[in-house]
């Protein structure tokens, strides 16, 4: 019976991970490449050069600039900078509907004269939506989150060894060191692992599994935004003209009721009318949570109408599990380990799928074996070498041209699709070593475009992506090596 | 080297003809998708319904439970030896659910 058990949880493991595999391996990377959102945002707008920048200074200006060229807008939301993003984040809807996000110099409170893109966002956003269309993308994510925790644990289950497994690592033995280093990564960090995924299926539960709340909350979806954070207030726009209150001492006000946890949004909805409104989130100093403190003032006087802390049981565990996962909490060490357990974690995802072909295509050869192996190559390698052109597209795209942002984010699906193509093509014996060739070339131009490497931002990312370029070196030596054992 | 891997018989279908195979893996997979959705759904309109406290707190743990079943429903879906035991258990409990959340007043 035991054995039946385990061979029935194998297969699972091994059929759940062939269907999920690919498209977990692209949520990994790019979830990885999102721990570090504000660093690779302030890496891709070197025009910003201020080191140290006045929180309630540059939302003001922000504020400032937004009444004078964003003012019939519904809503602002602002980032307020922070020592890792030093400038305001806005994000606005445009009165014919569409979203404008664009960093604000800290200094002036205007988009001008910084490079159109969307930085670290771009990953942070592909994670859980997949440049899909809304509900689309995120509802993907959301099962593949819940497909990554039972592969997992039937992947814990179908293995014997976990604690052999700590110390096994055999070289050199094909499909021996796949499964060893399969399992050894997978077991490592295995409670991250496991966290994660867990955590990231409920930063999308709401939209996952909805019939709870509208069992409760009926037709009434408002009621449940409100119930989730009371101070969240909301009112339609009086239809009447009105001015935003001075920023600054409303600023002020929302820092000192804050305690020490200082100011990480705001948002301003219906801006230039009477009825307008001012929401303050706290940040993280302190706490895991999201959401655990906010503050909602009436936008033309600049009264405290709604406050909110919060204690609710459920309500914390659930902005807990969010924060979690999203990891804005973290001082820079731990960021450092949540990046290289999401590495490890995207390795696992990999030698998995790597695995699965690796073992097959020592049977008779059969066509299925050979599309999964020559996709292995399009996706495994080639979606490094997308993101890699990500930011090569930043330094190489000139500065100022217009939808620059929108071009960046199409050279990663350019170089996607190519990949996946040349891959699909040509013999998976040959693709290996040339794709792998070129991501370690893209992250080694990486390094070399981060110059001068005068700042944290820039040394650390030259150092990744040399380490990232010879890590793929080294694999691309190794195919070639079995390239030309095999010819 | 043969691995165990390639060899192995997936599922507890030893003995039994490849019709009955295809119908015992179509029942599983029946209850651990729909079925295990179904559950976790259920579970937590239940929760939300019938535990005590605050609106959002009940729809709260009501969902963060539900989505601790799925995937515990869907390991045991394909962890079982008979598939259309599995597929019955799963009914029986759906209907059962769905009986607790419509006496707190649920409807389709």
């Amino acid at each position: 019976m035991k054995g039946t058990f385990r061979a029935s949880m194998a297969w699972l493991h091994t059929g759940l991970g062939l269907v999920t595999g690919w498209v977990l391996f692209a949520i990994a990377l790019s979830g990885t490449l999102s721990v570090f959102r504000e660093g690779i945002s302030v890496w891709m707008r070197p025009e910003l050069k201020t080191a140290h920048v006045q929180t309630v200074d540059a939302t003001a200006h922000a504020v400032a600039w937004l009444t004078e060229h964003a003012a019939k807008s519904s809503a602002w939301y602002l980032a307020v900078p922070n020592h890792r993003a030093p400038y305001v984040f806005g994000t606005w809807e445009q009165p014919d509907g569409r979203y404008i996000q664009k960093a604000l110099n800290p200094l002036t409170g205007s988009p001008d004269g910084i490079r159109d893109t969307l930085g670290g966002e771009f990953f942070y956003r592909f994670h859980f939506e997949l440049q899909l269309p809304y509900p689309y993308g995120r509802l993907i994510a959301a099962l593949a989150a819940l497909a990554l925790v039972v592969g997992l644990i039937t992947g814990l289950i179908s293995h014997r060894r976990i604690f052999a497994d700590f110390f096994t690592f055999r070289p050199n033995k094909g499909q021996r060191s796949w499964l060893d280093a399969h399992n050894l990564l997978g077991v490592l960090a295995f409670p991250f692992h496991l966290m994660i995924s867990f955590t990231g299926a409920v930063t999308l539960v709401t939209m996952l599994l909805p019939w709870g709340p509208q069992a409760v909350y009926k037709h009434d979806v408002m009621a449940g935004y409100t119930d989730l954070d009371p101070a969240l207030e909301s009112r339609p726009a009086s239809g009447k003209p009105g001015h935003l209150t001075p920023i600054t001492p409303l600023l002020q006000d929302a820092e000192e009721r804050l305690r020490g946890a200082g100011i990480s949004q705001i948002y301003i909805y219906n801006p230039a009318d009477a009825a307008s409104l001012i929401t303050v989130i706290a940040g993280h100093n302190g706490t895991v949570s999201t959401l655990s403190h906010s503050l909602t003032f009436d936008g033309t006087t600049g009264r405290l109408m709604r406050e909110h802390v919060e204690t609710r049981p459920a309500v914390r565990t659930y902005t807990f599990l969010y924060g979690l996962h999203i990891a804005r909490f973290t001082p820079d060490v731990t960021r450092w380990l949540y990046f290289i357990s999401g590495l490890m974690l995207t390795a696992v995802i990999g030698s998995g799928m790597r695995l699965w072909t690796v073992k097959r295509l020592r049977l008779p050869h059969h066509l299925g074996h050979i599309l999964t192996d020559r996709l292995n190559v399009g996706v495994l390698a080639g979606t490094p070498l997308a993101f890699a052109s990500y930011f090569l597209a930043n330094r190489l795209l000139p500065p100022m041209s217009l939808h620059r942002a929108g071009h960046e984010v199409q050279c990663v699906f350019i170089v996607w699709g190519l990949a996946l193509v040349f891959a699909l093509v040509r013999p998976a014996r040959r693709t290996w070593p040339e794709m792998l060739t070129a991501c370690a070339f893209a992250c080694f131009a990486i390094a070399a475009v981060s110059s001068p490497w005068t700042n944290p931002v820039t040394q650390s990312t030259a150092l990744v992506s040399l380490l990232f370029s010879g890590a793929f070196a080294y694999a691309a030596f190794r195919a070639f090596i079995k390239k030309a054992k095999q010819a | 080297m043969e691995s165990a891997g390639t060899l192995r018989r997936p599922l507890a279908t030893v003995g039994k003809s490849p019709s009955l195979k295809r119908w015992d893996l179509a029942c599983r997979i029946l209850a651990a998708l729909p079925g295990g959705y179904a559950l976790s759904a259920f579970v937590g309109i239940c929760l939300a319904l019938w535990l005590p406290g605050l609106r959002i707190e009940r729809a709260m743990t009501g969902m963060l439970t539900g989505l601790l079943i799925w995937p515990v429903a869907f390991m045991a879906s394909f962890a079982f030896p008979d598939g259309r035991k599995v597929l019955g258990g799963t009914v029986i409990t759906l209907l059962a659910l769905m009986g607790l959340a419509a006496l707190r007043g649920w409807r389709p």
